[in-house]
């Protein structure tokens, strides 16, 4: 897949290995390389030492950086792999039932019960399942760019979405059914 | 079939709204901690690659002394054996060995600047 245009330039400013440049660059996808340690289930300092791995390998790795993938889906496959080594070497593992409370900021903005109740219900689901969620609804990444991210095959990515939703099919009755009758 | 079908894209798009909607917490100065992090990398690195270049150069004076050592010898055989004999009085021995050391000289020379010329091709 050909990446965009402004990716293009954007990866051309970082391979001149400009340090502001690279500030700019990390500033533009530090969220969703938090948003990807945090839905790993990782606590904030191990989130943090994990984004700047993240990055830092990111630099080291600009030149081997071919472009065939999009400039995000690379940094969240960096991102995921270090998280998953992390959760590998510790011991033991945190339970997928951790909630994503501390995924907001300190002090977020009022939120809809919605978003809280999808949010839980997503928090809710295995690790992978909701890493696929979270990529395919909040980062309209396809399927073929998760299995990238992931190094799953694309029939299993997408298993597992269909199972995720299903999931969240359950989870979320009462809102689905809400949304309707509002519809109607 | 068509109620399901409504079903799930009114879960998709409730999903898809709350999960755009909610930021994600990142630490102020996170972007100037990397830039720390990232010259202190660059440093290391280039630490790592001066004492890499600086083992080359060494690697090679010491075998191109040993080997215009080893050239000399085969070139004057009695050089060796000269410096053998001057070794206690090496001061006093010296106006013997000088026209001999002329060889041992030429071969340092000629074997640093293939070393120069080599080690400057390899590291680049």
């Amino acid at each position: 897949m050909p990446i965009e245009h402004d990716e293009q330039n954007l990866l051309h400013c970082l391979r001149s290995r400009d340090h502001g440049q690279f500030a700019e660059f990390v500033r533009r996808y530090e969220s969703q390389v938090f948003l990807c340690c945090k839905t790993m289930g990782l606590k904030e300092d191990q989130a943090e030492d994990v984004a700047a791995e993240t990055f830092l390998a990111v630099w080291q790795g600009l030149a081997a950086f071919d472009g065939r993938s999009k400039l995000s889906t690379w940094l969240w496959t960096i991102a995921y792999r270090k998280a998953i080594n992390l959760l590998r070497r510790q011991q033991p593992t945190v339970p997928f039932d951790e909630d994503f409370s501390d995924i907001a900021a300190p002090e977020p903005k009022p939120e809809s019960e919605h978003t809280e109740a999808v949010w839980n219900a997503v928090s809710r689901l295995p690790k992978a399942w909701s890493l696929i969620v979270i990529l395919f609804y909040k980062q309209d990444k396809t399927l073929a760019e998760i299995a990238v991210i992931m190094g799953i095959p694309e029939n299993t990515a997408k298993t597992y979405l269909h199972r995720a939703r299903g999931r969240l099919k359950e989870y979320l009755a009462h809102l689905v059914e809400e949304n309707q009758n509002v519809c109607k | 079939m068509s109620a399901n079908n409504d079903i799930n894209n009114n879960l998709d798009q409730i999903i898809r709204t709350a999960l755009k909607t909610r930021e994600v917490y990142v630490p102020a100065d996170f972007a100037s901690k990397i830039q720390a992090r990232l010259r202190q990398y660059e440093i290391a690195r280039e630490r790592t690659a001066i004492r890499r270049e600086l083992a080359a150069y060494v690697t090679i004076m010491i075998a191109t002394i040993c080997l215009s050592a080893i050239l000399a010898y085969f070139i004057s055989p009695s050089l060796i054996e000269s410096i053998q004999t001057h070794t206690a009085s090496i001061i006093t021995g010296m106006h013997n060995i000088l026209p001999q050391l002329k060889y041992y000289i030429v071969c340092t020379i000629a074997l640093l600047c293939a070393g120069f010329v080599f080690s400057n091709t390899a590291l680049d």
